[in-house]
């Protein structure tokens, strides 16, 4: 007897191709005729226990067969004592899949989907080049480039999750000026930052993706997941003390220079973190690594500029709110539901913020009046790169 | 806890063999996996599991009083306030900072600014879901073709763990029979729920995913960035993405589930080979589209009320369907795209009914086109799906109708995107019964080959998936 036709099945759903008048609702089909396994050939079931026995297997040959991959993901864990017995068997794991031979299938297949590196741990941190000692503010600017629709600045943009809708509203924002050209999309790396070099190491990231990209303009977002234990080198202090935060501004100071130390010589564009729902881990931990990237910032002025969202996102008194209020008074959700991301709407809040600090590093705009520009060559001492007030024009500068 | 990750894996590992050490001893096979289902649940926010066991407790006392009740009016008093405490619920939760931003955008343009105080509600994980299937209990029972059942049941049927996130909406009548069959621990179909559960992992991790980061969620990001070509890749990379992401997750809910002994109805039937919109719907997220039909669209009238009322049913309820997946108007749009097409074909099939047309030929090449205008409606209308705004809409649709951006260099397709994208398609070409008979002949291996063949497919799942473990679409339905 032929199978019955899709049609025959009572589980099928008309929505209104009979001009019939439907029944009233009828009694439930079987579920043995929803599960769209009727008329398959037989399966031999097994016992519990054996099911049991073929699951875990499954896990044991799976777990020596990924045991690199597994082994970078125990390390990736929150540093405390999950994370060292796991590390430990990840290990272990890792010598036993080495020495049978077992964790080359996975290289293979990694080196033939091109991505040979993902297992790799790399936990070398720069140092800075720039001396931060407490002395006095540099005073001296560089030059204000100028950008136009023929010699475009280059901008790279990018972070952890919190560099994703900022950054592509950026990226529509600096359309509009016709004089940047962005290198890629964003290019975001979810619960990332400095602290932890085995998770992901991003001035080795950058050092070699800058490199090939040559910006003119790099913006950077991360800090939000930096609350912890530094590990790698330098590491081991718990969160917060005199030597976390020196370690940490070494980190943060040895990345700017990293990145301002490329040949083209790009401004960062270093975002600091804004407000988030649990205002006591804003207060107690983010207003620490904003501080130290502002400082930091600061003793690189005209090359590294500290961008503020406290402003562009915060309550009038620096606290966190869902919804914010346009001028023209209707409202608009500018965080999403966990408390911590952008919706589109915030994301443009902070763009615009970035924006503001890109055209106070570039010129961007005098290309439309097609004369000279107003290039700021000093600041007034204790002032940010925005508290500039004394001016002089020069002829635009062109980078070649 | 996700499904695809170490945590679920020892959760699962505990969990299954104490269901079956303790399936012949009913209650306290149902106290153990109401526990496990509520921990689970508890997982993602323990807050949450209040207001889980608070539905419980609501729609267990609704289904009692309408059982008990022999007056008509009574009753129906009973059912509008079980249907009222749960939408109000969703409402609240889901929907309430879109009504009031909305309201208040709208005295704001009217010049009647208003300045309430908004606070983002927390979206309790799975609420749609388990809302429906609650409701589906409420109302069978009203309607007598169920009777209730013990509140230990009621409970365990609404959080089982399988399926109380992200579905599939498994229904009273479907599930709570079950829980009184006897369970032969002997015989465990482990062969299906094997094939299921590492499918819809595949499918899950390597092509969701995949496709996820390398294009759609770029492109969507900033369409205007990218040339026509690649929009256009990205918006049927997205339609590859929530169907492997989806049916992924349903697929391994269903293999879960029948490793516990439990059976669980279809959720997806090769979707995008459909040759009509009414076709799609009975392939694409079967069980939704099965309540919508029964507890909404029946209700309203169906078809029984002349053409221009079934019309207005037809589209009532994909606009409704629209607006459960999210509080915006661009699933509303979604949903009114699904509905509007769907009252086109019954126009047309009407309208060849009155004239005493024969049907088409049923030729391959007329599967084929139809196939491929439906595949091109349902894309159209997931652009509004995936798109956070109207404008972001408008930008993708722009721009991939915008001849002058063809010529632009396409960096995000790759070798690995189109493949990616054909795997998703070409799955669902694959005949079923060529993958019953796979099933059949794993089913005969030895267990050690089951397990070395399984850990196989864990090797090329982690290796290909990009890092980490994005969270489901439909978590956040």
């Amino acid at each position: 007897m032929p199978p019955p036709s899709r049609a025959d099945l009572p589980t099928t759903i008309k929505w209104s191709d009979s001009s019939q008048p439907e029944p009233e609702p009828r009694a439930q089909p079987s579920i043995d005729d929803l599960t769209g396994d009727r008329d398959s050939p037989p399966r031999r079931p097994l016992p519990a226990g054996k099911v049991l026995a073929v699951g875990l297997i499954a896990l044991l040959v799976g777990a020596l067969l990924n045991a690199a991959g597994i082994r970078k993901t125990a390390l990736g864990q929150p540093v405390g004592w999950r994370r060292d017995v796991s590390t430990f068997f990840a290990d272990r794991l890792y010598d036993v899949s080495h020495a049978l031979y077992l964790d080359r299938l996975r290289v293979d297949l990694k080196d033939l989907l091109g991505r040979s590196t993902d297992d790799a741990v790399n936990t070398r941190l720069p140092s800075p080049t720039t001396t931060t000692t407490p002395g006095p503010t540099p005073t001296t600017l560089p030059p204000r480039v100028a950008f136009s629709p023929t010699h475009q600045a280059r901008l790279w943009v990018g972070g952890d999750s919190l560099s994703d809708t900022p950054g592509s509203e950026l990226i529509t924002a600096v359309g509009a000026t016709n004089a940047v050209g962005v290198l890629g999309p964003v290019d975001s790396h979810i619960s990332t930052g400095l602290a932890r070099p085995e998770v992901f190491n991003w001035p080795a990231y950058l050092k070699t993706v800058l490199t090939a990209d040559q910006p003119d303009a790099v913006v950077l977002t991360f800090g939000a997941n930096d609350d912890q234990t530094l590990t790698g080198s330098g590491g081991g202090e718990p969160f917060g003390g005199p030597d976390w935060q020196a370690e940490y501004a070494r980190r943060v100071g040895g990345l700017m220079d990293t990145i301002t130390g490329i040949s083209s010589h790009p401004k960062l564009f270093m975002v600091g973190i804004p407000p988030i729902r649990d205002m006591a881990r804003f207060t107690n931990d983010y207003t620490i690594i904003n501080r130290i990237f502002s400082a930091q910032a600061a003793a690189r002025r005209g090359h590294v500029y500290y961008v503020d969202t406290v402003s562009a996102l915060g309550t009038p008194t620096g606290g966190y709110a869902d919804f914010l209020s346009n001028p023209d008074g209707t409202v608009v959700q500018v965080r999403s539901s966990d408390g911590v991301h952008f919706t589109r709407a915030g994301g443009d809040r902070v763009a615009g913020a970035i924006l503001s600090a890109m055209r106070q590093a570039f010129d961007l705009d005098s290309w439309r009046t097609g004369g000279s520009t107003t290039t700021t060559t000093t600041a007034p001492k204790g002032k940010g790169p925005r508290g500039r007030s004394s001016t002089s024009t020069t002829p635009t500068t062109r980078l070649p | 806890m996700l499904f695809p990750t170490i945590t679920f894996a020892i959760f699962f590992l505990v969990v299954l063999p104490t269901s079956w050490l303790l399936m012949h001893r009913r209650f306290r096979w149902q106290l153990f996996i109401l526990a496990a289902s509520y921990f689970f649940y508890g997982y993602y926010d323990w807050r949450f599991v209040f207001l889980l066991g608070g539905s419980t407790l609501v729609n267990q006392l609704v289904a009692l009083r309408i059982h008990a009740s022999q007056r008509d009016g009574v009753r129906r008093a009973w059912l509008t306030a079980g249907v009222l405490a749960n939408l109000g619920g969703l409402a609240y939760f889901k929907y309430y900072d879109f009504f009031v931003s909305n309201a208040t955008n709208l005295l704001a343009r009217l010049g009647l600014g208003v300045s309430p105080t908004i606070v983002a509600v927390a979206l309790p994980i799975g609420i749609s879901f388990f809302t429906f299937q609650a409701l589906s209990y409420v109302i069978d029972v009203y309607r007598g073709t169920f009777e209730p059942r013990t509140l230990l049941e009621f409970a365990v049927y609404l959080s089982f763990f399988p399926h109380v996130v992200s579905g599939p909406i498994v229904r009273a009548a479907e599930f709570l029979p079950q829980l009184r069959e006897r369970h032969d621990p002997r015989k465990v179909d482990s062969s299906r729920a094997f094939f299921l559960i590492f499918m819809g992992l595949f499918k899950k991790v390597v092509i969701a995913n995949f496709l996820g980061t390398n294009i759609v969620d770029v492109v969507f990001a900033n369409p205007k960035q990218h040339g026509s070509l690649e929009v256009l890749v990205a918006v049927y990379a997205y339609a590859i993405q929530i169907y492997a992401d989806f049916s992924g997750y349903t697929d391994m809910a269903i293999g879960l589930a029948l490793l516990l002994g439990f059976r669980f109805p279809q959720n997806f039937d090769a979707p995008y080979t459909a040759t009509s919109l009414q076709d799609f719907w009975r392939r694409w997220h079967m069980t939704l589209s099965r309540w919508l039909r029964d507890y909404l669209y029946i209700p309203l009238g169906g078809n029984r009320n002349g053409r221009w009322r079934t019309y207005r049913n037809i589209f009532l309820t994909f606009l409704l369907g629209g607006l459960w997946h999210g509080a915006q108007w661009t699933f509303v749009v979604w949903g009114g795209i699904h509905g509007g097409f769907l009252c086109y074909e019954h126009w047309r099939q009407t309208r060849r009914e009155a004239a005493h047309h024969h049907p088409a030929p049923d030729t391959v090449r007329g599967r084929m086109y139809r196939r491929l205008i439906t595949f091109n409606v349902v894309c159209l209308a997931w652009v509004f799906f995936r798109a956070d705004s109207f404008s972001n809409a408008g930008d993708v649709l722009t721009r991939i109708f915008d001849p002058s951006h063809w010529n632009q260099a396409a960096p995000l397709v790759t070798g690995g995107v189109l493949l990616a994208i054909g795997a998703g398609l070409v799955e669902q070409y694959i005949p079923r019964d060529a993958l019953a008979r796979t099933m059949s002949w794993f089913s005969r291996l030895p267990p050690v080959a089951q397990g070395v063949t399984l850990g196989f497919v864990l090797l090329l799942t982690n290796s290909m998936g990009p890092r980490g473990v994005a969270p489901f679409i439909y978590f956040r339905f």
